[in-house]
């Protein structure tokens, strides 16, 4: 019966919203590349090991745009068709910093298709929180992207930001 | 797509913190802001006001510590 009223455009069926395309501003700072074969150097904070940094650090205040670049990892015409997952970690949660979803500055896939491009943030009554001191806090965001190859691939791999008072 | 960003929880060990800790998926962060024990050594705590059993680890770094955590009934 559903499936007569789907099928008479009675009914819908919810589907996710395309992923945004648009233009990755994001610079070499703040861009990592993963590698068909990661490294197996342990980063530390429970970070998997291997895992990619962020070579700028985020001031708690920034709001500045962060990428990952696929195209080591991706085929000659092969494309990021969705952004499945972006997660914060418990660290990330714990002194306030978020993936900002935000109109503008949701999570976007480039327009070549290669790359993804995010923002943070870090809530207002955080960002005086001395951990930010010093060195700071690395936490880690972890990605996973499905692609437009058939079958679909699917990469998921995990960057670490350090936010620290600049 | 999701976007999950955790979220903050209450979190209480005795003799190692009190406030709000980070969780992401099913693990919980948090930098110790109490000082009567070492915090690998907690078994247990109170998690938004309910008793839960505690695995503590201490990550390389030295700040954060994370917990896996299972309620107790």
């Amino acid at each position: 019966m559903l499936a007569h009223l789907i099928a008479l455009g009675v009914l819908t069926v919810p589907t996710q919203p395309p992923a945004d395309v648009g233009s990755v501003i994001a610079g070499t700072q703040r861009t990592v590349s993963p590698l068909q074969v990661p490294s197996s150097a342990a980063v530390g904070d429970n970070v998997p090991l291997g895992a990619y940094r962020w070579p700028a650090p985020m001031e708690p205040a920034d709001r500045a745009p962060y990428a990952f670049d696929w195209s080591k990892i991706l085929g000659t015409d092969e494309k990021i068709a969705e952004i499945t997952r972006v997660t914060m970690s418990a660290a990330g949660a714990a002194v306030g910093v978020e993936i900002d979803s935000s109109t503008g500055r949701r999570p976007i896939i480039s327009e070549n298709g290669k790359a993804i491009q995010l923002w943070f943030l870090c809530l207002d009554a955080f960002q005086d929180n001395p951990v930010f001191g010093g060195n700071g806090v690395n936490i880690t965001v972890t990605c996973r992207v499905r692609t437009d190859a058939s079958p679909y691939k699917q990469f998921e791999r995990t960057a670490v930001l350090t936010v620290r008072q600049q | 797509m999701i976007v999950d960003n955790g979220k903050r929880r209450s979190l209480v060990i005795a003799g190692v913190f009190d406030g709000e800790c980070g969780e992401s998926e099913g693990v919980l962060s948090f930098i110790p802001n109490l000082f009567g024990k070492p915090a690998v050594t907690a078994r247990g705590g109170l998690l938004d006001g309910d008793p839960v059993s505690l695995s503590i680890e201490a990550a390389p770094d030295g700040r954060f510590f994370t917990a896996k955590y299972r309620r107790i009934a």
